[in-house]
Protein backbone atom coordinates (compact mmCIF):
# COMPACT_ATOMS: atom_id res chain seq x y z
CA UNK A 1 0.00 0.00 0.00
CA UNK A 2 2.74 2.53 1.08
CA UNK A 3 4.55 1.53 -2.13
CA UNK A 4 1.10 1.41 -4.11
CA UNK A 5 1.15 5.24 -2.77
CA UNK A 6 4.23 6.45 -3.49
CA UNK A 7 4.12 5.72 -7.30
CA UNK A 8 0.99 7.43 -7.24
CA UNK A 9 2.07 10.33 -5.58
CA UNK A 10 5.42 10.77 -7.78
CA UNK A 11 2.57 10.03 -11.20
CA UNK A 12 0.20 12.27 -10.08
CA UNK A 13 2.91 14.93 -9.44
CA UNK A 14 4.54 14.33 -13.02
CA UNK A 15 1.19 14.09 -14.46
CA UNK A 16 -0.15 17.81 -12.60
CA UNK A 17 3.11 19.32 -14.07
CA UNK A 18 2.74 17.66 -17.69
CA UNK A 19 -1.28 19.01 -17.04
CA UNK A 20 -0.25 22.93 -16.32
CA UNK A 21 3.13 23.02 -18.16
CA UNK A 22 2.53 26.43 -19.48
CA UNK A 23 1.49 27.04 -15.31
CA UNK A 24 4.46 25.25 -14.29
CA UNK A 25 6.52 27.28 -16.86
CA UNK A 26 6.39 30.52 -15.92
CA UNK A 27 6.33 29.07 -12.26
CA UNK A 28 10.16 28.06 -12.59
CA UNK A 29 11.12 31.16 -14.61
CA UNK A 30 9.37 33.03 -11.71
CA UNK A 31 11.41 31.56 -8.96
CA UNK A 32 14.28 31.12 -11.50
CA UNK A 33 15.10 35.04 -11.57
CA UNK A 34 14.78 35.76 -7.67
CA UNK A 35 16.74 33.03 -7.10
CA UNK A 36 19.36 34.65 -9.81
CA UNK A 37 18.66 37.72 -7.45
CA UNK A 38 19.82 36.42 -4.70
CA UNK A 39 22.68 34.61 -6.02
CA UNK A 40 24.02 37.51 -8.01
CA UNK A 41 24.26 38.94 -4.67
CA UNK A 42 26.00 35.73 -2.88
CA UNK A 43 28.68 36.01 -5.52
CA UNK A 44 29.51 39.56 -5.52
CA UNK A 45 29.41 39.46 -1.38
CA UNK A 46 31.38 36.21 -1.40
CA UNK A 47 34.25 37.63 -3.83
CA UNK A 48 34.16 40.56 -2.05
CA UNK A 49 34.68 38.71 1.14
CA UNK A 50 37.40 36.91 -0.46
CA UNK A 51 38.69 40.33 -1.43
CA UNK A 52 39.16 41.48 2.10
CA UNK A 53 40.82 38.53 3.58
CA UNK A 54 43.59 38.91 1.47
CA UNK A 55 43.88 42.52 2.64
CA UNK A 56 43.51 41.34 5.98
CA UNK A 57 46.28 38.76 5.24
CA UNK A 58 48.83 41.60 4.39
CA UNK A 59 48.33 43.16 7.87
CA UNK A 60 51.99 42.40 9.32
CA UNK A 61 53.35 43.42 12.51
CA UNK A 62 57.06 44.63 12.57
CA UNK A 63 59.24 44.47 15.77
CA UNK A 64 62.34 46.51 16.00
CA UNK A 65 65.69 45.47 17.38
CA UNK A 66 67.93 47.09 19.90
CA UNK A 67 71.53 46.97 18.04
CA UNK A 68 73.87 45.06 19.37
CA UNK A 69 72.37 42.22 20.31
CA UNK A 70 73.86 38.22 20.69
CA UNK A 71 72.82 35.91 18.24
CA UNK A 72 71.66 33.79 21.48
CA UNK A 73 69.41 36.72 22.15
CA UNK A 74 67.74 37.27 18.95
CA UNK A 75 67.05 33.59 19.04
CA UNK A 76 65.23 33.70 22.11
CA UNK A 77 63.28 37.04 21.19
CA UNK A 78 61.99 35.02 18.50
CA UNK A 79 60.87 32.03 20.44
CA UNK A 80 59.04 34.15 22.76
CA UNK A 81 57.17 36.02 19.95
CA UNK A 82 56.65 32.55 18.64
CA UNK A 83 54.97 31.85 21.55
CA UNK A 84 52.43 33.94 21.52
CA UNK A 85 48.25 32.73 20.11
CA UNK A 86 48.21 34.89 17.41
CA UNK A 87 51.30 34.78 15.77
CA UNK A 88 51.00 32.67 12.13
CA UNK A 89 54.99 33.95 11.01
CA UNK A 90 57.80 35.25 12.20
CA UNK A 91 60.57 36.19 9.76
CA UNK A 92 63.71 38.26 10.90
CA UNK A 93 65.44 40.64 9.18
CA UNK A 94 69.21 41.42 10.04
CA UNK A 95 70.50 44.87 10.02
CA UNK A 96 72.23 43.78 6.89
CA UNK A 97 69.13 42.29 4.66
CA UNK A 98 67.38 45.72 6.31
CA UNK A 99 70.71 47.98 4.45
CA UNK A 100 70.34 45.85 0.85
CA UNK A 101 66.68 45.71 0.52
CA UNK A 102 66.88 49.60 1.50
CA UNK A 103 69.46 49.88 -1.30
CA UNK A 104 67.10 48.26 -3.48
CA UNK A 105 64.05 50.28 -3.19
CA UNK A 106 66.18 53.37 -3.69
CA UNK A 107 67.80 52.22 -6.55
CA UNK A 108 67.85 55.10 -8.37
CA UNK A 109 68.60 57.71 -5.76
CA UNK A 110 71.79 55.66 -4.60
CA UNK A 111 73.17 59.26 -3.68
CA UNK A 112 71.43 59.15 -0.69
CA UNK A 113 73.23 56.44 0.72
CA UNK A 114 76.29 57.59 0.15
CA UNK A 115 76.70 59.78 3.31
CA UNK A 116 75.93 56.70 4.99
CA UNK A 117 78.99 55.76 7.50
CA UNK A 118 77.95 52.82 10.15
CA UNK A 119 74.54 50.71 9.20
CA UNK A 120 71.41 52.95 10.76
CA UNK A 121 68.81 50.58 10.25
CA UNK A 122 67.77 48.26 12.90
CA UNK A 123 67.38 44.55 12.71
CA UNK A 124 63.73 43.37 13.00
CA UNK A 125 61.10 41.02 12.87
CA UNK A 126 58.25 40.69 10.27
CA UNK A 127 55.12 39.31 11.79
CA UNK A 128 52.15 37.79 10.42
CA UNK A 129 48.98 37.11 11.95
CA UNK A 130 46.47 34.15 12.31
CA UNK A 131 43.17 35.04 10.27
CA UNK A 132 41.06 35.06 14.03
CA UNK A 133 43.28 37.59 14.89
CA UNK A 134 43.59 40.49 12.41
CA UNK A 135 41.41 42.67 13.47
CA UNK A 136 42.26 46.37 15.87
CA UNK A 137 41.81 44.93 19.12
CA UNK A 138 44.31 41.85 18.80
CA UNK A 139 46.49 43.38 17.30
CA UNK A 140 46.70 46.07 19.94
CA UNK A 141 47.05 43.73 22.88
CA UNK A 142 49.81 41.66 20.66
CA UNK A 143 51.68 44.49 20.31
CA UNK A 144 51.22 45.44 24.13
CA UNK A 145 52.99 42.31 24.72
CA UNK A 146 55.56 42.41 22.27
CA UNK A 147 56.65 45.99 23.52
CA UNK A 148 57.09 44.31 27.39
CA UNK A 149 59.90 41.50 25.83
CA UNK A 150 63.57 42.79 26.46
CA UNK A 151 65.62 43.82 23.03
CA UNK A 152 62.94 45.24 21.34
CA UNK A 153 63.25 48.47 20.77
CA UNK A 154 59.92 49.40 18.86
CA UNK A 155 56.78 48.22 17.78
CA UNK A 156 55.02 49.55 14.49
CA UNK A 157 51.81 48.15 12.70
CA UNK A 158 50.23 50.70 10.44
CA UNK A 159 47.94 51.42 12.65
CA UNK A 160 45.17 53.54 10.64
CA UNK A 161 45.38 51.06 7.98
CA UNK A 162 44.35 48.50 10.51
CA UNK A 163 41.49 50.70 11.85
CA UNK A 164 40.20 51.95 8.53
CA UNK A 165 40.02 48.25 6.94
CA UNK A 166 38.48 47.27 9.88
CA UNK A 167 35.56 49.73 9.82
CA UNK A 168 35.39 49.43 5.97
CA UNK A 169 35.04 45.54 6.81
CA UNK A 170 32.60 46.09 9.68
CA UNK A 171 30.57 48.37 7.27
CA UNK A 172 30.25 45.86 4.78
CA UNK A 173 29.53 42.82 6.98
CA UNK A 174 26.46 45.52 8.19
CA UNK A 175 25.06 46.18 4.21
CA UNK A 176 25.92 42.43 3.40
CA UNK A 177 23.86 41.53 6.19
CA UNK A 178 21.01 44.46 5.38
CA UNK A 179 20.65 44.20 1.23
CA UNK A 180 21.33 40.08 1.50
CA UNK A 181 18.68 39.84 4.57
CA UNK A 182 16.06 42.07 2.53
CA UNK A 183 16.60 39.82 -0.98
CA UNK A 184 15.92 36.90 0.99
CA UNK A 185 12.83 37.99 2.20
CA UNK A 186 11.44 39.23 -1.43
CA UNK A 187 12.73 35.64 -2.31
CA UNK A 188 10.78 33.66 0.49
CA UNK A 189 7.83 35.51 -0.31
CA UNK A 190 8.23 35.50 -4.08
CA UNK A 191 9.04 31.31 -4.49
CA UNK A 192 6.11 30.62 -1.87
CA UNK A 193 3.60 32.95 -3.25
CA UNK A 194 4.11 31.76 -6.94
CA UNK A 195 4.16 28.24 -5.38
CA UNK A 196 0.95 29.14 -3.43
CA UNK A 197 -0.85 30.30 -6.80
CA UNK A 198 -0.30 27.66 -9.07
CA UNK A 199 -2.03 25.69 -5.72
CA UNK A 200 -4.33 28.20 -5.59
CA UNK A 201 -5.56 27.83 -9.59
CA UNK A 202 -6.48 24.06 -8.56
CA UNK A 203 -8.16 24.51 -5.41
CA UNK A 204 -11.86 23.26 -6.77
CA UNK A 205 -9.73 19.97 -7.98
CA UNK A 206 -9.16 19.72 -3.84
CA UNK A 207 -12.02 20.17 -3.14
CA UNK A 208 -13.33 17.67 -5.42
CA UNK A 209 -10.62 14.91 -4.50
CA UNK A 210 -11.66 15.36 -0.67
CA UNK A 211 -15.69 14.74 -1.97
CA UNK A 212 -14.56 11.77 -3.40
CA UNK A 213 -12.95 10.19 -0.29
CA UNK A 214 -9.51 10.91 -0.18
CA UNK A 215 -7.24 11.55 2.77
CA UNK A 216 -5.65 15.07 3.60
CA UNK A 217 -2.32 13.26 2.45
CA UNK A 218 -3.94 11.59 -0.50
CA UNK A 219 -4.37 15.26 -1.95
CA UNK A 220 -1.53 16.94 -0.16
CA UNK A 221 1.40 14.75 -1.17
CA UNK A 222 1.61 14.98 -5.02
CA UNK A 223 1.62 18.81 -4.36
CA UNK A 224 4.56 19.10 -2.28
CA UNK A 225 6.31 16.81 -4.73
CA UNK A 226 5.24 19.50 -7.42
CA UNK A 227 6.17 22.07 -4.94
CA UNK A 228 9.69 20.82 -3.97
CA UNK A 229 10.07 19.88 -8.24
CA UNK A 230 9.54 23.31 -9.15
CA UNK A 231 11.50 24.74 -6.20
CA UNK A 232 14.28 22.66 -7.63
CA UNK A 233 14.10 23.51 -11.01
CA UNK A 234 14.06 27.47 -10.40
CA UNK A 235 16.51 27.32 -8.28
CA UNK A 236 18.86 25.28 -10.70
CA UNK A 237 17.55 27.34 -13.47
CA UNK A 238 19.02 30.34 -11.85
CA UNK A 239 22.14 28.57 -11.30
CA UNK A 240 22.59 27.78 -14.94
CA UNK A 241 21.86 31.40 -15.95
CA UNK A 242 24.12 32.74 -13.31
CA UNK A 243 26.95 30.52 -14.93
CA UNK A 244 26.42 32.04 -17.94
CA UNK A 245 26.42 35.64 -16.70
CA UNK A 246 29.71 34.66 -15.03
CA UNK A 247 31.40 33.54 -17.84
CA UNK A 248 30.04 36.64 -20.03
CA UNK A 249 31.21 38.76 -17.52
CA UNK A 250 34.92 36.91 -16.50
CA UNK A 251 35.39 36.90 -20.07
CA UNK A 252 34.89 40.92 -21.09
CA UNK A 253 36.70 42.10 -18.02
CA UNK A 254 40.02 43.43 -19.11
CA UNK A 255 43.18 41.47 -18.10
CA UNK A 256 44.03 44.18 -15.71
CA UNK A 257 40.84 44.39 -13.58
CA UNK A 258 42.23 41.91 -11.71
CA UNK A 259 44.78 44.30 -10.26
CA UNK A 260 42.48 46.91 -8.93
CA UNK A 261 41.24 44.62 -6.60
CA UNK A 262 44.32 42.48 -5.84
CA UNK A 263 43.24 39.59 -7.22
CA UNK A 264 43.33 38.12 -10.76
CA UNK A 265 39.58 36.34 -10.57
CA UNK A 266 36.61 36.52 -10.23
CA UNK A 267 35.19 33.40 -8.21
CA UNK A 268 32.15 31.65 -9.36
CA UNK A 269 30.18 29.99 -6.11
CA UNK A 270 31.48 27.65 -4.27
CA UNK A 271 29.82 23.82 -4.48
CA UNK A 272 28.24 23.97 -0.88
CA UNK A 273 26.83 27.22 -1.65
CA UNK A 274 25.58 25.95 -5.22
CA UNK A 275 23.86 22.82 -3.10
CA UNK A 276 21.85 25.23 -0.70
CA UNK A 277 21.12 26.96 -3.14
CA UNK A 278 19.04 24.13 -4.51
CA UNK A 279 18.48 23.35 -0.84
CA UNK A 280 16.48 26.35 -0.85
CA UNK A 281 14.55 25.70 -3.74
CA UNK A 282 13.41 22.87 -2.73
CA UNK A 283 12.13 24.16 0.65
CA UNK A 284 10.96 26.65 -0.12
CA UNK A 285 8.07 25.05 -3.07
CA UNK A 286 7.81 22.63 -0.68
CA UNK A 287 6.59 25.44 2.30
CA UNK A 288 4.79 26.90 -0.21
CA UNK A 289 2.63 24.10 -1.36
CA UNK A 290 2.09 22.80 2.11
CA UNK A 291 0.66 26.17 3.19
CA UNK A 292 -1.73 26.60 0.72
CA UNK A 293 -3.04 23.54 0.07
CA UNK A 294 -3.98 22.80 4.00
CA UNK A 295 -5.76 25.99 3.59
CA UNK A 296 -7.86 24.43 0.74
CA UNK A 297 -8.30 20.89 2.25
CA UNK A 298 -11.04 21.72 5.38
CA UNK A 299 -14.27 20.19 2.76
CA UNK B 1 -32.10 11.29 11.61
CA UNK B 2 -32.92 11.90 15.14
CA UNK B 3 -33.54 15.58 16.29
CA UNK B 4 -30.84 17.01 13.50
CA UNK B 5 -30.60 20.69 13.49
CA UNK B 6 -28.29 22.67 11.70
CA UNK B 7 -27.33 26.82 12.19
CA UNK B 8 -25.05 28.84 9.55
CA UNK B 9 -27.00 32.11 11.71
CA UNK B 10 -27.92 30.97 15.57
CA UNK B 11 -31.96 32.93 14.51
CA UNK B 12 -32.17 30.89 11.40
CA UNK B 13 -31.60 27.53 11.42
CA UNK B 14 -30.79 25.57 8.26
CA UNK B 15 -32.38 22.50 9.41
CA UNK B 16 -34.90 22.05 12.59
CA UNK B 17 -34.93 19.43 14.62
CA UNK B 18 -35.38 16.61 11.31
CA UNK B 19 -36.21 13.29 12.50
CA UNK B 20 -36.64 10.82 9.56
CA UNK B 21 -35.42 6.94 8.52
CA UNK B 22 -34.68 5.91 5.07
CA UNK B 23 -34.07 1.93 4.62
CA UNK B 24 -31.87 0.25 3.20
CA UNK B 25 -32.58 -0.39 -1.11
CA UNK B 26 -34.66 2.96 -0.29
CA UNK B 27 -35.10 5.93 -3.69
CA UNK B 28 -36.53 8.81 -1.67
CA UNK B 29 -36.59 12.58 -3.16
CA UNK B 30 -36.05 15.32 -1.05
CA UNK B 31 -37.72 18.01 -2.22
CA UNK B 32 -38.67 21.98 -1.51
CA UNK B 33 -38.15 25.74 -2.54
CA UNK B 34 -34.28 27.10 -2.66
CA UNK B 35 -33.70 27.45 0.76
CA UNK B 36 -35.31 25.24 2.59
CA UNK B 37 -32.04 23.04 3.61
CA UNK B 38 -32.36 19.97 0.97
CA UNK B 39 -28.63 20.53 0.13
CA UNK B 40 -27.64 21.23 3.71
CA UNK B 41 -29.60 17.58 4.87
CA UNK B 42 -27.72 15.57 1.99
CA UNK B 43 -24.48 17.66 2.93
CA UNK B 44 -24.69 16.21 6.41
CA UNK B 45 -24.71 12.86 5.45
CA UNK B 46 -21.54 12.99 3.73
CA UNK B 47 -20.23 15.36 6.04
CA UNK B 48 -19.43 18.53 3.62
CA UNK B 49 -21.59 19.92 6.49
CA UNK B 50 -21.24 19.27 10.62
CA UNK B 51 -24.76 19.09 12.77
CA UNK B 52 -25.10 20.95 15.31
CA UNK B 53 -27.36 18.81 17.25
CA UNK B 54 -28.81 15.31 16.56
CA UNK B 55 -27.54 11.91 15.48
CA UNK B 56 -27.29 10.38 11.78
CA UNK B 57 -26.98 7.01 12.19
CA UNK B 58 -25.91 5.64 8.88
CA UNK B 59 -25.70 1.43 9.17
CA UNK B 60 -25.31 1.98 12.63
CA UNK B 61 -22.93 4.73 13.14
CA UNK B 62 -23.70 8.04 14.21
CA UNK B 63 -21.74 10.14 11.74
CA UNK B 64 -22.69 13.53 13.26
CA UNK B 65 -19.88 13.25 15.09
CA UNK B 66 -16.90 11.77 13.14
CA UNK B 67 -14.32 12.96 13.45
CA UNK B 68 -11.94 14.55 10.75
CA UNK B 69 -9.46 12.10 10.00
CA UNK B 70 -12.78 9.70 9.49
CA UNK B 71 -14.03 11.41 7.05
CA UNK B 72 -12.90 10.28 3.85
CA UNK B 73 -13.34 6.58 4.80
CA UNK B 74 -17.20 7.68 4.88
CA UNK B 75 -16.93 9.38 1.67
CA UNK B 76 -15.39 6.15 0.04
CA UNK B 77 -19.14 4.33 1.00
CA UNK B 78 -21.37 6.78 -0.41
CA UNK B 79 -21.66 8.35 -3.74
CA UNK B 80 -22.44 11.72 -4.15
CA UNK B 81 -23.62 13.75 -7.99
CA UNK B 82 -23.29 17.34 -7.70
CA UNK B 83 -25.51 19.57 -10.47
CA UNK B 84 -22.23 20.99 -11.00
CA UNK B 85 -20.89 17.54 -11.56
CA UNK B 86 -17.57 18.68 -10.04
CA UNK B 87 -15.29 16.54 -12.24
CA UNK B 88 -11.72 17.13 -12.53
CA UNK B 89 -11.41 19.22 -15.64
CA UNK B 90 -7.51 18.97 -16.25
CA UNK B 91 -8.44 14.79 -16.43
CA UNK B 92 -10.07 12.32 -18.63
CA UNK B 93 -13.64 10.98 -17.93
CA UNK B 94 -11.76 7.88 -17.20
CA UNK B 95 -9.13 8.98 -14.90
CA UNK B 96 -11.67 11.14 -13.21
CA UNK B 97 -13.64 8.06 -12.10
CA UNK B 98 -10.13 5.76 -11.34
CA UNK B 99 -9.17 8.88 -8.57
CA UNK B 100 -12.45 7.28 -7.04
CA UNK B 101 -10.86 4.11 -6.93
CA UNK B 102 -7.34 4.48 -6.31
CA UNK B 103 -8.06 6.78 -3.41
CA UNK B 104 -9.04 3.30 -2.26
CA UNK B 105 -5.94 1.82 -3.41
CA UNK B 106 -7.47 -0.52 -6.01
CA UNK B 107 -4.53 -2.21 -8.62
CA UNK B 108 -4.99 -0.71 -12.21
CA UNK B 109 -6.07 -3.92 -13.46
CA UNK B 110 -9.08 -3.71 -11.41
CA UNK B 111 -9.48 0.10 -11.81
CA UNK B 112 -9.71 -0.60 -15.70
CA UNK B 113 -12.13 -3.40 -15.19
CA UNK B 114 -14.61 -1.56 -12.93
CA UNK B 115 -14.26 1.66 -14.82
CA UNK B 116 -14.94 0.30 -18.21
CA UNK B 117 -17.75 -1.90 -16.51
CA UNK B 118 -19.35 1.89 -15.19
CA UNK B 119 -18.86 3.96 -18.14
CA UNK B 120 -20.66 0.94 -19.80
CA UNK B 121 -23.71 0.85 -17.67
CA UNK B 122 -23.91 4.98 -18.29
CA UNK B 123 -23.43 4.60 -21.53
CA UNK B 124 -20.13 6.39 -22.13
CA UNK B 125 -18.09 3.38 -23.28
CA UNK B 126 -16.48 5.71 -26.57
CA UNK B 127 -16.36 9.08 -24.33
CA UNK B 128 -13.50 7.59 -22.04
CA UNK B 129 -10.44 9.65 -23.13
CA UNK B 130 -12.39 13.21 -23.65
CA UNK B 131 -12.00 15.81 -21.36
CA UNK B 132 -15.13 17.09 -19.53
CA UNK B 133 -15.14 19.85 -21.36
CA UNK B 134 -15.55 18.67 -24.85
CA UNK B 135 -18.97 16.38 -23.42
CA UNK B 136 -22.41 17.84 -23.05
CA UNK B 137 -23.83 18.41 -19.50
CA UNK B 138 -25.93 15.06 -19.51
CA UNK B 139 -23.05 13.90 -20.80
CA UNK B 140 -20.66 14.95 -17.77
CA UNK B 141 -23.80 14.11 -15.61
CA UNK B 142 -23.50 10.78 -16.07
CA UNK B 143 -19.97 11.24 -15.80
CA UNK B 144 -20.48 12.16 -12.20
CA UNK B 145 -22.64 9.41 -11.84
CA UNK B 146 -20.73 6.64 -13.10
CA UNK B 147 -17.32 8.09 -10.50
CA UNK B 148 -20.15 7.70 -7.93
CA UNK B 149 -21.41 4.37 -8.36
CA UNK B 150 -17.47 2.68 -9.45
CA UNK B 151 -16.66 2.20 -5.28
CA UNK B 152 -20.06 0.07 -5.34
CA UNK B 153 -21.53 2.44 -2.70
CA UNK B 154 -24.45 1.14 -0.25
CA UNK B 155 -25.94 4.62 -0.54
CA UNK B 156 -25.78 7.24 -3.76
CA UNK B 157 -26.89 10.96 -2.84
CA UNK B 158 -27.78 13.15 -5.82
CA UNK B 159 -27.86 17.13 -5.15
CA UNK B 160 -30.13 18.53 -7.80
CA UNK B 161 -28.55 15.99 -10.58
CA UNK B 162 -30.77 17.42 -13.10
CA UNK B 163 -30.95 21.43 -12.41
CA UNK B 164 -28.33 22.35 -15.49
CA UNK B 165 -30.46 19.60 -17.97
CA UNK B 166 -32.55 20.29 -20.45
CA UNK B 167 -35.54 17.44 -19.83
CA UNK B 168 -35.03 14.75 -22.04
CA UNK B 169 -31.39 15.05 -20.50
CA UNK B 170 -32.88 14.77 -16.95
CA UNK B 171 -35.26 11.59 -17.79
CA UNK B 172 -32.32 10.00 -19.11
CA UNK B 173 -30.54 10.47 -15.63
CA UNK B 174 -33.47 9.65 -13.46
CA UNK B 175 -33.31 6.15 -15.34
CA UNK B 176 -30.14 6.08 -15.05
CA UNK B 177 -30.48 6.40 -11.08
CA UNK B 178 -33.55 4.25 -11.42
CA UNK B 179 -31.24 1.03 -12.86
CA UNK B 180 -28.68 2.02 -9.84
CA UNK B 181 -31.90 1.87 -7.24
CA UNK B 182 -32.86 -1.73 -8.58
CA UNK B 183 -29.31 -3.27 -7.80
CA UNK B 184 -29.70 -2.38 -4.59
CA UNK B 185 -28.27 1.10 -3.98
CA UNK B 186 -29.75 3.00 -1.60
CA UNK B 187 -30.65 6.66 -3.34
CA UNK B 188 -31.19 9.91 -2.08
CA UNK B 189 -32.31 12.69 -4.48
CA UNK B 190 -32.77 16.25 -4.10
CA UNK B 191 -34.82 17.69 -7.09
CA UNK B 192 -37.01 20.69 -8.17
CA UNK B 193 -38.05 18.32 -11.08
CA UNK B 194 -41.54 17.59 -10.10
CA UNK B 195 -42.83 16.73 -13.38
CA UNK B 196 -40.31 13.55 -13.60
CA UNK B 197 -40.79 13.14 -9.42
CA UNK B 198 -44.55 12.56 -9.90
CA UNK B 199 -44.12 10.09 -12.45
CA UNK B 200 -41.74 8.07 -11.02
CA UNK B 201 -43.88 7.45 -7.86
CA UNK B 202 -41.36 7.53 -4.98
CA UNK B 203 -41.06 8.40 -1.28
CA UNK B 204 -40.89 12.26 -1.31
CA UNK B 205 -39.47 14.16 1.74
CA UNK B 206 -41.11 17.74 1.10
CA UNK B 207 -38.70 20.16 3.47
CA UNK B 208 -39.61 24.22 4.07
CA UNK B 209 -37.67 26.52 6.23
CA UNK B 210 -35.07 23.54 7.81
CA UNK B 211 -38.63 21.77 8.78
CA UNK B 212 -40.04 18.31 7.59
CA UNK B 213 -43.85 19.35 6.18
CA UNK B 214 -44.12 16.18 4.64
CA UNK B 215 -43.12 12.79 4.20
Amino acid sequence: MALYNIIHFLEEALNNIRRNTFVAAITVGTIGIAFLIFSIFLIIFSNLNDITSTWKEQIQVVSYLKDGLSNAEIISIEDKIKSEREINSVAFISKEKALSEFRKDLSSQTGLLEGLGENPLPAYFEIRLKKAYQDPKSILSLVDRLKKIKGIEEVQYGQEWVENLSSFLDFLMIAGMIVGGLISLAVILIVSNTVKLTVYARKDDIEIMKLIGATDWFVKAPFLIEGMAIGFLGSLMSVILLFGIYQIIVQSLPLNAGLLFGRFSIAFLSWPDIVLLLIAGVLLGLFGSFVSVGRFLKV
Amino acid sequence: MFHVSKYYDKNFPALRDISLEINKGDFVFVMGPSGAGKSTLLKLIFCAERADEGQILIQGRNIARLSDSKIPYLRRNLGVVFQDYKLLQSRTIYENIAFSLKVCGVSNSEIKRRVYFVLKQVGLEHKSDSFPIRLSGGEQQRAAIARAIVNEPAILIADEPTGNLDYNMSVEIFEILKDINVRGTTVIVATHNREIVSKMQRRIISLDKGKIVSN
